[in-house]
């Protein structure tokens, strides 16, 4: 076979537009307006609002979507049943909903006219138009990805490492403490990355069903979309924090999983 | 292209299927709040013409030279609207009630400020209600509407055209003609345009012709006398 | 007492096998990939569940299938020696070696782990990770581990194998020492006769699910009941087809050309087995006296020397093996692709099924 002479530059060239047409937009988004009015109008009320509600409804979000998310996906992980591949799948489904979609699923669902509206009206739980509503959202959008990351992470882990761990003395949930989570850990923390990430830029499937009201339930997201038309440099304020935040996100789940699995791989 | 205002779906697509059967015109519309459409002419986007559901809009974008001179072709009357079926508004003095949620746009859409307009003309005591009683702030009509309609909201502020289009599923309060706040759409060719006569023509049938037909059945008013 | 009495199903594999082993004594599992040896030990310890098994220890009945009863692998306790080690990787030497103890107090877990590494030489490590040790140093941490959990039974499943030949031997001895001193059944897994024989008082061999022989080393090497046992405990096997010759004997077509006779009777395609030094080498036109009744033409393909001995690695219409002393390996002037003639006894030959 004769090498191709242009064959190693075309890789290059795709390389460099597919690197260039990605990072633009994001550096753009610092780069259009002048740094000092951009850093002024995030002093304001509206932005801060939202900036404080993202942060909140994400962390509580990312707290109750670990909380429920890794124990299930163990048992995803390690009981084999045949109806399994299904249960998965139906768990991917929200990933690839139309966050419009998923709003209106979840209205059809949790809303006042939906089937659980009226046990929620009686148990005096409201979610439309509340912040509870934002975190509800949150979770049903970007669940799926830690499960789904969990799963693959728990599967992961060698069946002889928990079978050593039973046969030494220690339960199911011992083992699953001290052993499987903490060897699936650089999974479990790329997921959550994966999660906060969605779960912050999450827009669609919020508005529809929580609504969007500044310091209630308006994430900064939504503020961007509402800010975009009558005040560009605050869209574009945060949009530059949004994105500082989530790329130093995934930054910190690449280091903190890279750091832990090199110690792994070094056999 | 048309950019026009999300109020103004249901009459404009119809005014487009009466357009195609004459030949050599098609219409490719972007509905969206007239707020963000406005916004997006700034940034440098050139439909051919830019429909709004005010007149402040395409009267700013003039002044920055993007726009020829805005014509009105219709009037919309603000109502307050409720999902049909429900029992807890009859009237205005009814949003002062305890418990009541109510949806209108955002500060940054044409219906929100029409609605931040009414609110401020509302004796003391019922705005204050009012203001509190504020849950939501859609960036476009279709989401008033669609949180009326899933009862998430009891109240909002919408256009009578859109309970029209809604066909059922709402119902309105008419507001009184001393509140009510003037509302004018209108629609200008925007500069740079290629088809400067096709969307010239398309705007007079705004005014007087099929367009204008299409809104009168929706329930769009006519243009104010200039 | 261990005792075990398993019907279990492996794909298309049917493992029914039935094993008893005295406290203080080490049972030795072989047998070809497959055969359910692994599984066995699974069942045994409970990581997998058995379809039909009666398992006790010293009277406490751990599984009873027929009474639906069956006792939890952190119940049972047993010491199980993975083949890969199976060691935590997130946890130190002296971690993982502590992982089983019951001590409360963690001042007296770290004692007792660094005492047992000390014990097999490697107490230096006991801060260290598995990644950053050697095969041989994971193993005897793997082993340290097991026994700190002050097992019921031990189990080893090729503790072994994945060591290179040096560390392999000196593995060797000192797991020995382990077995001598340990007052609990053990049971050994291994592919090594070498091993085996010096590990383990008896050995059972499982070849197709079942246990098809059992018995100390030298009665294997001395009367191997299936080809498999033949050439696991060393023995040169050749293939052919056997018929009845008369005067108690039986001719064996080999398979490639030659013909050898046997002692005992059999018909059809055998396995036929001699060990290395039961073969006898003659140049090649001697003429053979004496009561040897196999002879075949072959060529040198190798000259290994073994400690005491040499290894010549023969062609004739099979391979073969003998050993013989250094002097006669001079004296006959073996060389390699030097021709000679091999012999063998009737009453050495040992045929069993193919």
């Amino acid at each position: 076979m004769r090498a191709r002479p242009w064959f190693g530059p075309l890789l290059v060239a795709s390389l460099a537009l597919a690197f260039a047409f990605l990072v633009l937009p994001v550096v753009a988004i610092f780069v259009h307006t002048a740094p000092a009015k951009l850093v002024s109008s995030l002093g304001d009320r509206a932005s801060t609002d939202a900036l404080r509600l993202s942060l909140e409804t994400s962390t509580i979000a990312m707290v109750v979507v670990v909380a429920v998310g890794t124990p299930a996906a163990y048992w995803l992980a390690t009981r084999v049943f045949r109806a399994r591949a299904a249960l998965i799948t139906l768990l991917e489904l929200p990933l690839v909903l139309p966050p419009a979609v998923a709003g209106l699923g979840l209205l059809a669902a949790l809303g006042p006219d939906g089937i659980l509206g009226p046990a929620l009206a009686n148990a005096h739980v409201q979610l439309v138009l509340q912040t509870a509503g934002v975190v509800v959202a949150l979770c049903f959008v970007s669940g799926p990805l830690y499960l789904l990351q969990a799963q693959a992470a728990f599967g992961a882990v060698e069946r002889s490492l928990t079978d050593a761990s039973r046969t030494l003395g220690a339960g199911e949930a011992a083992t699953f403490a001290r052993v499987a989570v903490p060897v699936a850990l650089p999974g479990l923390l790329t997921g959550l990355g994966l999660a906060w990430a969605r779960a912050l830029g999450e827009f669609g499937a919020t508005l529809m069903f929580a609504g969007s009201l500044q310091g209630v339930t308006q994430t900064a997201p939504l503020a961007i979309y509402a800010q975009f038309a009558s005040d560009l440099p605050a869209a574009l304020a945060l949009s530059a924090v949004l994105v500082a935040f989530s790329a130093a996100l995934l930054v910190g789940v690449k280091l903190l999983s890279g750091s832990r699995s090199l110690g792994l791989a070094a056999r | 292209m048309v950019f026009a205002a999300a109020s103004l779906k249901a009459p404009l697509e119809r005014y487009a299927a009466k357009l195609r059967s004459s030949p050599g015109v098609s219409v490719r519309y972007s509905f969206a709040g007239s707020g963000l459409l406005a916004a997006q002419i700034e940034e440098g986007l050139r439909p051919d013409v830019f429909a709004s559901a005010n007149l402040k809009l395409p009267r700013r974008l003039r002044s920055h030279g993007m726009v020829q001179t805005p014509v009105a072709f219709a009037t919309n009357r603000l109502v307050l609207a409720f999902a049909a079926g429900s029992s807890k508004i009859s009237s205005l003095g009814d949003l002062a009630r305890r418990g009541v949620a109510i949806a209108i746009g955002s500060a940054a859409v044409p219906v929100g400020e029409y609605a931040r307009i009414l609110i401020s003309r509302l004796p003391a005591r019922l705005r204050r209600a009012v203001l509190a009683g504020i849950r939501d702030e859609e960036p476009d009509v279709s989401g008033i509407v669609g949180k009326l309609s899933q009862r998430a909201v009891d109240a909002g502020f919408v256009y009578a055209s859109d309970v029209t289009a809604a066909g059922g599923a709402l119902r309105a309060v008419a507001i009184p003609a001393s509140l009510a706040p003037p509302v004018a759409y209108a629609a200008a060719v925007v500069n740079g345009t290629r088809q400067a006569a096709p969307a010239r023509a398309y705007i007079a049938g705004l005014v007087s012709g099929a367009g204008r037909r299409a809104l009168a059945q929706a329930g769009f008013l006519p243009a104010p006398a200039p | 007492m261990l005792r075990a009495e398993v019907s279990h199903e492996i794909g298309p594999l049917r493992l029914e096998a039935r094993l008893d082993v005295t406290r203080g004594r080490c049972l030795a599992l072989a047998g070809p990939s497959g055969a359910g040896k692994t599984t066995l030990l699974r069942l045994i310890a409970g990581t997998e569940a058995a379809q039909s098994a009666r398992i006790e220890c010293d009277g406490a009945v751990w599984v009873d299938t027929a009474r639906s009863l069956s006792w939890p692998p952190e119940r049972r306790r047993c010491g199980y020696v993975f083949q890969d080690y199976a060691l935590f990787p997130h946890l130190s030497a002296w971690r993982n070696v502590a992982y089983g103890m019951r001590e409360r107090s963690r001042r007296r877990r770290r004692e007792a782990a660094v005492a047992l590494l000390e014990r097999f030489g490697i107490a230096q490590l006991a801060e260290a990770r598995p990644a950053r040790m050697s095969g041989g140093e994971r193993q005897r941490v793997a082993l340290a581990r097991a026994l700190a959990a002050r097992p019921s039974v031990l189990l080893l499943d090729e503790p072994v194998a994945a060591l290179d030949a040096e560390s392999r031997g000196r593995a060797v001895r000192e797991l020995g020492q382990v077995l001598r001193e340990l007052e609990r059944p053990a049971v050994l897994v291994t592919h090594d006769f070498a091993d085996a024989s010096s590990l383990a008082e008896e050995i059972a061999v499982l070849e197709g699910g079942r246990v098809i022989q059992r018995g100390d080393a030298s009665a294997l090497a001395a009367t191997p009941n299936s080809a498999f046992v033949a050439d696991f405990t060393g023995a040169v096997v050749l293939r052919g087809n056997a018929r009845p010759a008369g005067d108690g004997l039986t001719a064996v077509e080999l398979d490639g050309g030659g013909m050898v006779f046997a002692t005992g009777s059999r018909t059809g395609p055998v396995a036929v087995s001699v060990y290395p030094w039961e073969i006898v080498l003659h140049p090649p036109g001697a003429r053979l006296e004496g009561s040897a009744q196999n002879v075949l033409a072959a060529t040198v393909t190798s000259v290994t020397e073994v400690a005491d001995r040499v290894r010549v690695g023969l062609q004739a219409c099979q391979p073969l093996v003998a050993e013989v002393t250094h002097a006669s390996a001079r004296s006959l002037a073996i060389a390699t692709g030097a021709r000679v003639r091999v012999s063998w006894k009737a009453t050495a030959t040992r045929l069993s099924e193919r």
